[in-house]
């Protein structure tokens, strides 16, 4: 009897809370829940997908599972600077030097990249190909462009404003989204002065809103890919037998 | 990760919202509840093997195989399925860069994908890459807000589509993100950025108000929100109507639980989504009262979350 009068109650109330609200349509109401897939939850697999997958996995992964080189770390991006922004970006400004030189024979001055474009950490250990691959699956090249101080000034402070971005062979502070303290290869900035600056096309043509890389007096292309500059600095470093090991070295950071 | 009192937490509450409606559901079954289920993912990103072991962020996670042998548990369980992706199905592995998105497609096809709008990786090797692939692709590809018109794309990309599921009609839309400053020019070529929430509301009003759909859902890659005023996923839903649930992307957001807004008329509106990476799967069922032709009104939503994993 008492089960009956509670149930009723609850019936009642629940009813009333209900119909307290008036709803569009006819719609009751609704659940939501999200499943997560690794080895422990929603690990059971289809084997059709697997069937289907498989010649594709293999016709790759020859090419793919290649060890470039050993980390000492595991590299993640971070802001202001992180490990996997400075390898990234140190790896591509020497590579870009050294495999490519400039109408006038001079030397790229820095480089600079975005953090967007980083698509995923290197692992600590074994670093393959395929892990190049994630870390950059774009085709995007390197350019060499020509911009003067002016310009230059605003790609800093644009990272700044970003809260930093891969660079190589600039260091700078972050101040009220400004940069300051600005030195080029180790020399203070000077802004009548003109610099080469190594970018992505994808940059260069005013992706991620790099837009003043549109003022560049001269664009230079090179030909090589980023993932390609990134390979090509893994491997030769493997080659050494020489483990991959990065610091934040202070390059961006902001005014304490 | 979640932490065991969360859990244990989320169980709880879930009871408890179960204990509350479940003596009404006897109530409510007189009026032939129809069950919807909404499955989503987002920014898939070409993830089609698990995550490796050593990967120092998400080690052995996601899997396209996973991914489908739970969706045909969830099918053999449910009558009324729609099966939907928001976007940034290609680049991120080498499957992408050898095979240009064709097994990612098949596969998504395989599962049963009713339907994608475009994000804009998917531009990634240009409009005649996207072109290339599609005949792979069983589902449709729709975008209100590209002008696609002086592309090779005319034609291909739909501007909505309406859905039939065990007596109710579904309208979904799509809508992608502002390409300039984004996605390198020569890929996009002549296509023609619109504004969202003119073309949202424009075509929820038609879809609600003159073909009559139960549930208006939304595909979009603008993203779920950022700190300066561009156009997401959370104006989207505050300055629309007739837009019952957002599917978002671009963001690479885990939201554990949909989040609700109020659109302009003070409905309503709920914005999910999932990652990224096919780390996850979104789930969302809506129980509809097909029997009486009325406004019969028993409530508004009530939401019974039951988080399982947080990553």
């Amino acid at each position: 009897m008492l089960l009956v009068c509670r149930n009723l109650l609850l019936f009642v109330l629940t009813y009333s809370v209900l119909s307290g609200c008036s709803t569009k349509d006819r719609l009751q109401k609704t659940e939501t829940r999200e499943y997560a897939f690794s080895r422990e939850g929603n690990a059971e697999q289809d084997s059709l997908v697997e069937i289907k997958i498989r010649p594709y996995r293999e016709k790759m992964s020859g090419e793919m599972s290649i060890v470039l080189a050993e980390s000492v770390q595991a590299l993640e991006k971070k802001t202001p600077e992180s490990r996997l922004g400075n390898f990234v970006a140190d790896a591509c400004l020497l590579q870009c030097n050294q495999r490519f030189t400039s109408e006038d024979g001079r030397a790229a001055d820095f480089l600079v990249l975005n953090n967007g474009g980083l698509r995923k950490g290197l692992p600590q250990g074994k670093i393959t190909k395929g892990d190049v691959y994630e870390l950059m699956p774009f085709e995007n090249e390197l350019v060499v462009l020509t911009l003067n101080g002016v310009s230059v000034k605003k790609i800093f402070n644009f990272i700044a404003s970003k809260d930093g971005a891969p660079v190589s062979g600039v260091r700078f502070q972050i101040e009220n989204k400004n940069a300051i303290n600005i030195t080029i290869q180790g020399i203070p900035f000077d802004s009548t002065k003109t610099y080469k600056v190594v970018t992505s096309d994808y940059l260069a043509n005013g992706g991620d809103q790099f837009s003043m890389f549109g003022e560049a007096g001269k664009r230079e292309t090179t030909g090589l890919k980023v993932r390609d500059a990134i390979i090509q600095y893994l491997y030769i470093q493997g080659k050494s037998e020489e483990k991959i090991t990065v610091d934040t070295d202070g390059r961006i950071s902001y005014v304490k | 990760m979640s932490s065991r009192r969360d859990f244990i937490r989320s169980i709880a509450g879930s009871a408890a919202l179960i204990g509350l409606t479940g003596i009404p559901m006897e109530v409510l079954a007189k009026h032939e509840l129809v069950k919807l289920t909404i499955l989503h993912t987002n920014d898939v990103h070409s993830r089609i093997d698990p995550f490796p072991e050593n990967d120092p962020k998400y080690p052995g996670m996601a899997g396209v195989a996973r991914r489908s042998a739970l969706i045909r548990k969830i099918r053999s369980e449910e009558k009324n399925v729609l099966l939907l992706d928001s976007g940034d199905i290609f680049q991120g592995t080498p499957y992408f860069n050898l095979y240009g998105g064709e097994l990612e497609l098949s596969l998504m096809s395989d599962m049963g994908y009713d339907a994608a709008t475009l994000g804009n990786h998917d531009f990634d090797n240009g409009m005649d890459g996207l072109l290339k692939q599609m005949p792979h692709a069983k589902f449709p590809f729709i975008n209100l807000n590209y002008d696609f018109s002086d592309t090779p794309l005319n034609e291909k990309i739909i501007p909505y589509k309406i859905f039939q599921k065990g007596g109710l009609t579904i309208g979904v839309i799509g809508l992608g993100i502002e390409l300039q400053g984004l996605v390198d020019a020569k890929l996009y070529g002549n296509t023609r950025y619109t504004d969202p929430v003119i073309k949202a509301n424009t075509t929820a009003r038609l879809l609600k108000q003159e073909m009559k759909c139960q549930l208006v859902i939304c595909l979009s890659h603008l993203g779920y929100k950022y700190n300066e005023k561009k156009i997401s996923d959370e104006i989207l839903a505050q300055q629309t109507s007739n837009i019952d649930l957002i599917l978002g992307g671009h963001t690479h957001t885990f939201l554990d639980e949909p989040v609700h807004y109020k659109n302009t008329e003070g409905k309503d509106v709920m914005v999910a989504q999932v990652g990224w990476a096919g780390i996850r799967l979104g789930r969302i069922d809506y129980y509809f009262n097909v029997h009486s032709g009325k406004k019969e009104s028993f409530g508004s939503s009530v939401k019974i979350s039951e988080k399982t994993i947080a990553v």
